[in-house]
């Protein structure tokens, strides 16, 4: 009787076959490349093996690890104190400072780099600012880990402000002033009380902020900082062997690039059980700052001047130089062209491989969707250059070998989980009785999905292509190694620049990527604010 | 006379045009349980934030223990107002255990600490419930969880805000009678904040109601229930109907249902709004009655008979479940009552 049921509901609950096949086909396409580094690095004997042992990558470990860990820290001490005082106080403008201190996301770590590098190398804008008045004749260096971790925390510190936003207005009050009334004053509840709630929020966000770190290319190459992305891009141009390294390496760097996310989602799932399960209505209580507010200003005002006025003056400052020395804007042209239409096509192909994965994942929940997904984080947890490799690995001698499609498609296996956890969540917020009514009106699972399913997620679809032509208008690593020959996009113009000290050459189209990525970084919010139409109807029912 | 937990005197608290609090004055004295009924919306929580230091009012004085928390010149924060509060949702802290919970608020270190912890979970009967987290309580537990730990440090008041109203109906009588024996073992001061009305003549010795801000009347559970001093207080505590009288005697009021013993003094003449319990009157149907009955509602025990008046206003009567009248008989009403009637200056 039992199975008879299952049975029954098997055939209720069974996704379009076509739909099956294709979720399958993107699975193994992206699962591919990779198996296929794996066999090369494993099958490299163990000369290869050897040389990755030795003293250099225990330093290029010592480094990375060294990044990983501060970068969080240094963006908990930012990020803190800002989301405490934007969700918290009363702060004049929270709104306005809330918008501003998240922004440098957009900020790919490679141009913040440039900035650092153009403002505070030795001979830099400062030492300019200060040889006059104070004969400052050089300032120490920059490059390596200082200038490092200065740009790969100023583009990422708002992973953890976010989360920490959202935790910070979730606590219930209540708790607080229990806290109170038992005795205890404001700086023993926030240690005792309020801390302590924020440990998930800390937690994932700092992992985030960590494998951003690790996975960074951008500005510890031009930091000169030999980390594990760097030293895997190093091998690789390394002719006689230096790719077979560069395949045992990435192999380590994959290593603990799973495991961080491992960690990231084991702390997610904790979360739930801190969640105040008494949902909450009332508002967090506000506190006055009084005289307080002056310092308050002062730090918030540091935060957005350091992270996002400064380094846009710097660029265009440099960008008039440039263009008063001569530098033609016809030279950021063409990247700008090749830049728009990749991410464009990137966005088109991510959609289309993300939406049946997503609507399996979402609407046909088993097991077999469950492996499917997991599989589609791959791009999640690997570093560009360890995809770029492998599809290098996987193309070189064929004609696929440094063509448009190569890179499109290094950029499905990167970005896929995004675009399938926007399109899913989207698809979730819809009530799923929405498709039974459709059904019971005489459309079967396919129209269903056709009717119903994708126009009611079209905001979430919208979004999540959004998303990705933003990511692959930054994207750098997989882009430098898997172009055509002779194809520049903005970001790949911007690093070649700046690694050969062509400072005026970089700013033109480092303000035209930030130009370009605020777009659909505005399409996003618009679409977030738009939210809760759809759902607010389905909700109803 | 007893030592004074809580005083208040001219409290006021407005949000803007609304005034949410309006000159609240009373006394609790030490010991005393004082329950705050109203509807919702009615101030009566505000009230309680105000005491526990958690609101900043307009006017007024509040005393906690003899000392002043609240002026017009003073705000003592709520961590130094000796003030226990439990909250609605209990607000256990979760990343805590239920020892931990209720040592948070203890000042003192060391195996006084563990002594008194001990203590509190005997008090609520959780003895073996010290190492577990908040979230593997039912909610009844997690409720004694979060009286213990407001009463751990001994506070001169407790607070408890709506604690029932989270709990399913059937536990709540009992969890109720539970908290009731606890507070009263341990002499504690309370001041409990309640929109059902059953819950105050419950738990408080005395009992406050709470309208618009005002509260409109502070006695014994008995008191408030035979003698209301307002029309607001007779309707809210208990059910009541009121009709129109005239007084035309020292202790009768002429009405349409005939003549009624009334408590209180108003002069012969004045025309008075009557206040009709269900329980005060009887009736016996007759065919020239004046009253027809127009609703019959079932309660197990009873029969409440809505009826209906010449001048179309309308009384409740209980009667035993073994008196069943039809719809549309005629009743008369018997007025031999042991109960007066309470008379209010008509609107």
């Amino acid at each position: 009787m039992f199975e008879i049921n299952n049975e029954f509901k098997r055939k209720i609950n069974r996704a379009p076959i076509s739909v099956w096949i294709f979720a399958v086909l993107v699975t193994v396409a992206i699962t591919l490349p990779l198996v296929y580094l794996g066999i090369r690095a494993f099958g490299a004997g163990v000369e290869t093996w050897g040389l990755v042992f030795r003293f250099r990558t225990v330093r290029t470990m010592g480094r990375t690890f060294a990044l990983v860990v501060s970068a969080p820290l240094l963006s908990l001490g930012i990020s803190l104190p800002v989301a405490w005082l934007t969700t918290r106080t009363d702060l004049p403008f929270r709104r306005t400072w809330s918008v501003l201190t998240a922004l440098p996301l957009v900020i790919p770590s490679y141009i913040f780099a440039y900035v650092v590098i153009v403002a505070l190398s030795p001979r830099g804008m400062l030492q300019q600012l200060l040889a006059g008045p104070f004969g400052v004749e050089r300032l120490p260096s920059i490059y390596g880990f200082p200038g490092a971790l200065l740009s790969v925390t100023a583009v990422s510190y708002p992973y953890l402000l976010l989360p920490l936003q959202a935790s910070l207005r979730g606590i219930d009050p209540s708790l607080e002033e229990a806290s109170h009334s038992l005795g205890h004053g404001f700086f023993s509840t926030f240690r005792k009380i309020t801390l302590p709630q924020l440990r998930p929020a800390i937690a994932s966000g700092g992992l985030l902020i960590a494998l951003y770190s690790l996975r960074d290319f951008g500005a510890v190459s031009l930091m000169r900082f030999e980390t594990f992305t760097f030293a895997i891009y190093n091998q690789y141009l390394t002719p006689f062997g230096g790719r077979m390294i560069a395949a045992a390496l990435s192999m380590v760097l994959l290593l603990f690039a799973v495991s961080l996310m491992i960690m990231e989602s084991k702390t997610r799932n904790k979360s739930q059980f801190y969640g105040n399960g008494k949902g909450n209505s009332q508002d967090p209580n506000i506190i006055e700052l009084g005289r307080w507010r002056w310092p308050a200003l002062i730090f918030c005002s540091f935060v957005v001047i350091i992270f996002l006025i400064l380094p846009v003056t710097i660029l265009g400052y440099w960008a008039t130089r440039g263009l008063a020395a001569g530098e033609s804007l016809q030279m950021a042209w063409s990247p700008a062209l090749n830049s728009l239409h990749v991410s464009g096509l990137a966005a088109l192909v991510v959609i289309l491989a993300a939406l049946p994965i997503a609507i399996l994942t979402s609407r046909f929940s088993g097991k077999l969707s469950q492996i499917l997904e997991k599989f589609t984080y791959i791009g999640f947890a690997l570093p560009g250059i360890v995809i770029a490799l492998s599809l290098v690995f996987f193309a070189v001698g064929t004609r696929l070998y440094h063509t448009l499609g190569l890179l499109i498609f290094g950029y499905m296996i990167l970005f896929l989980p995004l675009a399938v956890g926007s399109i899913r969540n989207s698809l979730l917020q819809i009530n799923p009785k929405m498709e039974e009514v459709s059904r019971s009106l005489g459309r079967n699972a396919s129209e269903t999905i056709r009717s119903v399913t994708i126009p009611l997620s079209k905001n979430g679809i919208f979004s999540a292509g959004a998303l990705v032509f933003l990511v692959t208008m930054k994207e750098l690593q997989a882009t430098l190694i898997l172009s055509p020959l002779n194809f520049d996009t903005l970001a790949t113009s911007i690093w070649h620049a700046t690694s050969e000290a062509f400072f005026a050459r970089a700013a033109v189209p480092a303000l035209l990527l930030i130009l370009f990525s605020s777009i659909p970084m505005m399409i996003i919010l618009i679409f977030w604010h738009r939210k809760g139409k759809y759902e607010k109807i389905s909700g109803s029912l | 006379m007893k030592r004074s937990a809580v005083r208040c005197e001219n409290l006021t608290k407005t949000f803007g045009e609304t005034t949410a609090v309006e000159d609240v004055s009373f006394d609790l004295e030490k010991g005393d349980i004082l329950a705050l009924v109203g509807p919702s919306g009615c101030g009566k929580t505000t009230l309680l934030r105000l005491i526990g230091g958690f609101e900043v009012h307009d006017r007024g004085k509040v005393y906690v223990g003899g000392k002043t928390v609240l002026s017009e010149r003073k705000f003592i924060p709520p961590e130094r107002r000796d003030v226990g509060i439990v909250f609605q949702n209990y607000a256990l802290f979760p990343h805590l255990t239920v020892s931990e919970n209720i040592a948070y608020g203890l000042s003192f270190e060391g195996t006084q600490r563990e002594k008194r912890v001990g203590e509190m979970l005997t008090l609520i009967g959780l003895e073996d419930y010290g190492s577990k987290m908040p979230h593997e309580l039912s909610g009844g537990e997690q409720q004694r969880v979060a009286l213990a730990r407001a009463l751990a440090p001994d506070p001169e008041i407790l607070l408890l805000d709506e604690p029932f109203s989270n709990l399913d109906a059937d536990l709540r009588t009992r969890i109720r009678s539970e908290v009731r024996e606890i507070l009263k073992r341990t002499e504690a001061s309370v001041i409990f904040v309640t929109h059902d009305q059953d819950e105050a003549l419950y738990m408080g010795d005395r009992v406050g109601v709470m309208n618009e801000g005002k509260l409109v009347q502070i006695d014994s559970p008995e008191y408030l229930f035979h003698y209301p001093n307002n029309p607001f207080v007779g309707e809210f505590i208990g059910t009541a109907d009121f009709i129109k009288g005239k007084i035309n005697g020292e202790e009768s009021v002429e009405t349409e249902m005939g003549d009624l013993r009334y408590h209180g003094t108003f002069s012969p003449g004045t025309s008075v709004d009557v206040m009709i319990r269900p329980d005060f009157i009887d009736i016996e149907p007759v065919n020239e009655g004046v009253g027809e009955i127009i609703d019959r509602i079932f309660r197990g025990m009873h029969y409440l008979y809505k009826i209906r008046l010449p001048s179309g206003l309308t009384v409740r009567a209980l009667k035993h479940h073994t008196e069943n009248y039809k719809l549309g008989t005629n009743v008369t009403f018997d007025l031999d009552q042991e109960h007066k009637v309470i008379c209010f200056p008509e609107k």
